[in-house]
């Protein structure tokens, strides 16, 4: 496995009062067939079923909406409503990992959003990496860790889940958490 | 594009540029609110109400894509995504 570490970025305040802290990690992203690549902080987001580059990533890679044509579109659906996201395969160079994923471009439509809000919405590491980590989360240590498998490992993981039963396999993945 | 670069290069000065950032978010709050600021190189590149104001800014002066860019509020939104 390989440690990313990321860290916790404090928001709230204002009328709300309310403060609170949010784990980001940061990643160079590469879009080979935009041929474009920068630096982008990613929320860790659980509740994300896809990493998602937002309007600012979009902005800062010089992506402009009138003029991206992605080969494929997904329709996703979040707790502002449903939109149209492009595709794209990606690289995510992090500090001690690479990661290749498709990843979700957009909003596409700008008339859905006002746009001076959504330049706000951070870009999401969704579960499509998350589900290749260890994810460990220690709000009070300020310790944010993501520990990435390898591709060996998720094939013997892979391997075994298909070789154990569901009690053997937790059993084995107790052993090791234990052995830990 | 290079097929070959230095990640933690890129992602050192990103580090960088951020902690200026932070640096300077108390006295960026009191003279201008309410506007988006972009670093690079650990300096203030661009500077504007809208985020391309801020960009355009910025363009002739570094690659904005490697840029440090935020919003500087003290209002900042609760977002539910």
């Amino acid at each position: 496995m390989t440690r990313i570490d990321g860290s916790f970025r404090e928001w709230g305040g204002g009328e709300e009062g309310y403060f609170g802290v949010q784990p980001y990690v940061r990643a160079v992203v590469e879009l080979p067939r935009l041929g474009l690549r920068h630096p982008v902080d990613f929320l860790v987001d659980t509740g994300a079923v896809r990493t998602t580059l937002h309007p600012l990533s979009m902005t800062r890679l010089g992506i402009s909406l009138e003029d991206y044509a992605p080969t494929q579109r997904s329709d996703m659906t979040g707790v502002g409503g449903g939109a149209s996201y492009g595709e794209e395969e990606a690289i995510l160079h992090f500090r001690n990992a690479e990661i290749r994923a498709v990843v979700l471009v957009g909003p596409l439509l700008r008339e859905q959003f006002d746009f001076s809000l959504s330049s706000r919405l951070p870009s999401l590491l969704g579960m499509d990496i998350l589900s290749r980590t260890r994810l460990s989360v220690d709000y009070l240590a300020n310790e944010l860790r993501v520990d990435v498998h390898t591709d060996e490992d998720i094939l013997h993981l892979q391997d075994l889940q298909r070789r154990l039963s569901d009690a053997e396999y937790r059993h084995y993945r107790q052993m090791q958490r234990e052995e830990r | 594009m290079k097929q070959h670069f230095d990640a933690h290069a890129v992602l050192d000065q990103f580090d960088k540029d951020h902690s200026y950032i932070e640096s300077h978010r108390a006295e960026w709050l009191e003279e201008f609110p309410n506007s988006w600021v972009v670093v690079y190189g650990e300096r203030l590149v661009g500077r504007g109400e809208t985020l391309e104001s801020a960009l355009e800014e910025a363009r002739p002066k570094c690659a904005v894509g490697d840029a440090a860019v935020e919003f500087i509020t003290s209002e900042p939104r609760n977002m539910l995504l």
